[in-house]
């Protein structure tokens, strides 16, 4: 069970990385579904027509930061409110999605293509095997912290979340930070899809599931450091993997599961923003 | 640039990617595209529907634009109007048949409360504990739409159907149609009156006054002595308890029970129509038929060929990126 925590963390773990950069830049990414979804999409084509696992990755990380390029242009360049440009990106890409998987697979339903090479399953200590994708997840905090604390890019990106003008004073434009921001999420963004889709080694419609939002959640859960977003993802994952077991149990319909994560990460959202409200207050008082 | 010229140009833009699908996809791409721009007045099934549509974007469409007047925003449009469209069906096949005029109004208010208490709930979690409401609304509404699921195909789902819904409602409550075949009923005539309602609320009255001064500017209307929270919470129930109307005309209307999947894109349209009228109350009158015409044109065009249900969300999504950006090419010069 702790094995199978550590894999559906992965996804919303990577995607919440990327999302970390884009709120330290100051940009609120709702865009995360959408840009998951184009990933997961392009994975399961490239890797099943390629037979390479490393370039369906490149692939994913490639096409969703292209997405999020075009929402970048959008939100940044074109200043459109960057939450309805979010709305945007989503709707595109699930209609995209469908629209190039009936064009191309005849299909608007499960693709599966049969040279689809399999992710490497490697024996997890307390038991079973994961895939290398809770590795890559791991791998990916330290060097976010070091790439937010220590790099100009970093140091540039917090500066455009917390005070453009200091920037615009040292003539650096922020709105190329942002730009850069959201394109680096989609790079995240594309290779947290690709594991989804590559783990199943299909692409099936709807297969974010939502994951998007809940690492958006993670980010704010998390408090925006890549620590506490990992930790938020692995609560995520065991309260998923707790409902997934439930579901072998049996005692309640698979149909009414579908809603869980959902009002698990509402029911948890409240409660943090309860917590960290009661604490402010707290402190407005002594 | 101007809101108008946003306006055009997004619906421009959108018209213009539903015609290139269309010529890259469709199997007659001619044919496709001369029902796109006539389908929708080619027969008084098309027509009626369409007109059916643009009223219920209206009354979502005018609740959202009450929201984004005040700054902020309800994502879960498509869990209210699946709460309402539910809470309506369940009462039409409890209440006694004979209530008749009184049984719908029943229905009416009953979603429009379900509504209201799912996006009001968020309102008050952003009053009192200052809790994302783009987020929690969304999570909420998505957490309504997977559990009306699971009682429309699970314990409540009428057996002797072979369709996944409820029980149909009796047949006294349903709207009588204007257009039959079409689905249009007099709800094309409430709609408007909503709007006006709106019209007033927002521009005539004193609490309008504090709302839009709160969507300028929150911390300059707190410092005018406004009570600034009770803008948060306040537009989000008008927009939920709209979103619930939306829901339970739905099945009045033209459902006659629950169906899986009944709210079919409408929270997220009433996004796109208060946005093109410029989240003016009176404009989403016009913006609802124009995109109820959108949605119908894309529907007629494509009914044949294998692109239909994915074409209306890239048009939406094209509509959603170009509404609001400012094309700036001029203004770079001056700066």
């Amino acid at each position: 069970m702790i094995a199978s925590i550590f894999d559906l963390m992965a996804p919303v773990l990577i995607a919440a990385l990327g999302g970390v950069i884009t709120e330290r830049a100051g940009i609120l990414n709702i865009a995360l579904e959408g840009l998951m979804l184009i990933g997961a999409f392009t994975a399961v084509v490239v890797a099943g027509f390629s037979g390479s696992i490393i370039l369906g990755l490149l692939a994913a990380a490639t096409a969703s930061a292209g997405a999020a390029a075009l929402f970048g242009f959008f939100g940044v360049r074109l200043q459109a409110n960057i939450f309805i440009a979010g709305l945007a990106v989503n709707l595109l890409a699930t209609g995209l999605v469908t629209f190039l998987s009936g064009q191309f697979f005849s299909t608007r339903g499960v693709i599966r293509i049969a040279n689809m090479p399999s992710l490497p399953h490697i024996p997890f200590p307390t038991g079973g095997t994961i895939t290398p994708a809770p590795l890559v997840g791991l791998l990916l905090v330290p060097l976010l912290i070091y790439l937010l604390n220590q790099t100009p890019f970093g140091l540039r990106a917090r500066a455009a979340g917390i005070d453009p003008e200091v920037l615009k004073g040292r003539g650096v434009s922020p709105g190329a930070v942002q730009f850069q921001a959201i394109t680096l999420s989609g790079l995240f963004c594309g290779i947290a899809g690709a594991f989804l889709s590559l783990r199943l080694e299909a692409f099936v419609p709807g297969i974010t599931a939502g994951k998007g939002w809940i690492a958006l959640v993670a980010v704010f859960l998390g408090r925006k450091s890549p620590v506490g977003i990992f930790l938020a993802s692995w609560l995520f994952a065991f309260a998923d993997a707790v409902a997934g077991n439930a579901q072998g149990l049996s005692w309640l319909p698979p149909t009414l599961m579908l809603a869980f994560p959902y009002l698990i990460t509402f029911l948890v959202l409240i409660g943090a923003s309860a917590l960290m409200s009661r604490r402010k207050h707290a402190e407005r008082k002594t | 640039m101007k809101r108008s010229h946003r306006t055009a140009t997004a619906l421009s833009a959108a018209t213009l990617t539903a015609l290139l699908i269309m010529l890259i996809a469709a199997p007659h791409p001619g044919k496709a595209i001369l029902n796109f721009f006539t389908g929708p007045f080619s027969s008084r099934y098309y027509f009626g529907n369409m007109l059916s549509l643009a009223a219920l974007l209206m009354i979502a469409g005018g609740g959202m634009s009450i929201a984004f007047r005040s700054g902020v925003f309800n994502l879960g449009g498509e869990g209210q109007v699946y709460a309402g469209a539910f809470t309506a069906a369940m009462l039409g096949t409890i209440l006694p048949p004979e209530s008749g005029f009184l049984g719908i109004a029943i229905m009416v208010s009953a979603a429009s409360v379900a509504g209201a208490a799912a996006a009001g709930l968020c309102g008050l979690f952003k009053r009192f504990w200052n809790t994302d409401e783009l987020i929690s609304s969304f999570l909420l509404g998505q957490s309504l739409v997977y559990t009306i699921d699971y009682l429309i195909i699970g314990p409540l789902r009428d057996q002797k159907s072979f369709l996944l819904s409820t029980p149909e409602i009796s047949k006294s409550f349903w709207l009588p149609r204007l257009l039959p075949p079409s689905h249009l009923t007099p709800v094309i005539f409430i709609a408007p009156l909503i709007a006006w309602f709106l019209y007033l609320y927002l521009f005539k009255s004193y609490r309008g006054y504090e709302l839009r001064l709160c969507g300028l500017n929150r911390e300059f209307a707190r410092y005018g002595g406004i009570d600034v929270d009770r803008h948060l919470v306040v537009p989000m129930i008008i927009s939920g308890a709209l979103y619930g109307i939306v829901g339970a005309f739905t099945i009045v209307g033209d459902l006659h029970m629950a169906i899986q999947g009944a709210s079919s894109g409408l929270g997220w349209n009433g996004i796109a129509v208060a946005l093109i009228g410029a989240n003016h109350p009176l404009l989403i009158i016009p913006a609802g038929i124009v995109f109820a015409f959108l949605q119908e044109a894309t529907d007629t065009a494509t009914l044949s060929s294998s692109i239909s249900m994915e074409l209306s969300s890239i048009v939406q999504g094209v509509v959603f990126l170009f509404i609001t950006a400012r094309i700036v090419i001029g203004r770079r010069k001056k700066q």
